[in-house]
């Protein structure tokens, strides 16, 4: 025994526990085993502990209400509206689409600060500075509407003959 | 934002050349338009014989229904000139008629134009207005072919 217990190996012990070793090592260990009082302890609390495991856990799945889980899921989903302020922003969380928007609206803005619209004047479309002809009469209209200037104007005799 | 304006382009410096391009282009087009005054001689038979509208004078139209009872309205001819300071151009009308047109200044919203009749070489009349930026005048009254003449004379610049 003294002579075996310096071979005492805790992970091979492990791997015999978990039965991965191979028959030579198997029947290795086996043989160390009934030589090696502390190998033995610990063999025995390694499979306590898993019995106490394998105890616990099935009297928790044996006494879990699945389905009573799955309704619980369910009713949660249905439940758990999406706010529409985080509808909005997915709406719009490509940012890939945000920064060449807002460049174009700066452009926009910028566009019209500089160029000016035109200003409304008020007043006749036309304003006649002067008149001078060979004419017989002479009329100056303004439109009411639009106020749009129409000059209407009658020819002398020699122009209409001619 | 280097991520989202490369792009395709691989670099945002030809994107941001791209769209400064096309604001000075646009800045170009509208406010930068140059020193000539665009201007639109319309020539129109105006006469009580039928009723016809025709449809490239509609504005003109609904004006001059304000204040005259013709019935129909047709366009004789149309000339488009562009002309600069002190510029003359001439539009020909019916009958051996020539309007010619000079801008003489721009001043504020109105461009100062001469306008000037002629009958074969004889001046009919000669007048001076300040027309409005986009704002029409319309000169009319030798008769014509049972109906009266207007030419409706449009700038802009």
């Amino acid at each position: 025994m003294k002579k075996n217990h310096d071979k005492c190996n805790p992970l091979l012990l492990n791997r015999f526990f978990d039965q991965e070793l191979g028959p030579d090592e198997h029947a290795r260990v086996s043989k160390h085993l009934r030589d090696c009082p502390s190998c033995q302890k610990a063999l025995r609390e390694n499979q306590s502990l898993s019995a106490l495991v394998a105890d616990n856990f099935e009297k928790t799945v044996s006494g879990t209400r699945f389905d009573h889980i799955e309704d619980n899921v369910l009713e949660r989903i249905r439940n758990d509206r999406i706010p529409w302020q985080i509808k909005l922003k997915s709406l719009f969380a490509p940012k890939r689409l945000l920064i060449p928007a807002g460049a174009l609206v700066a452009i926009f803005i910028l566009f019209f600060s500089l160029v000016k619209s035109p200003v409304p004047v008020s007043g006749p479309s036309a304003i006649i500075n002067s008149f001078t002809g060979d004419i017989s009469s002479v009329i100056i209209i303004e439109t009411p509407e639009s106020r749009q200037t129409i000059i209407w104007f009658n020819e002398t005799a020699d122009n209409k003959a001619g | 934002m280097k991520y989202v304006l490369s792009g395709r382009f691989g670099h945002p410096a030809p994107v941001l050349l791209l769209l400064l391009l096309i604001l000075v282009t646009g800045l170009t087009e509208s406010a930068w338009a140059g020193p000539g005054i665009n201007i639109v001689v319309k020539t129109v038979l105006a006469s009580q014989d039928s009723a016809y509208a025709d449809p490239r004078l509609s504005e003109l139209i609904r004006e001059l229904q304000s204040v005259f009872k013709y019935s129909s309205y047709r366009l004789l001819s149309q000339n488009r000139m562009k002309l600069g300071m002190k510029e003359t151009g001439t539009a020909s009308l019916p009958k051996n008629r020539v309007l010619k047109i000079t801008p003489i200044r721009i001043k504020g919203e109105r461009a100062e134009l001469r306008l000037e009749i002629f009958k074969k070489k004889r001046q009919i009349f000669q007048t001076v207005i300040q027309l409005l930026n986009r704002g029409t005048i319309t000169v009319g009254g030798p008769r014509h072919k049972g109906g009266y003449l207007l030419f409706n004379i449009s700038n802009s610049f």
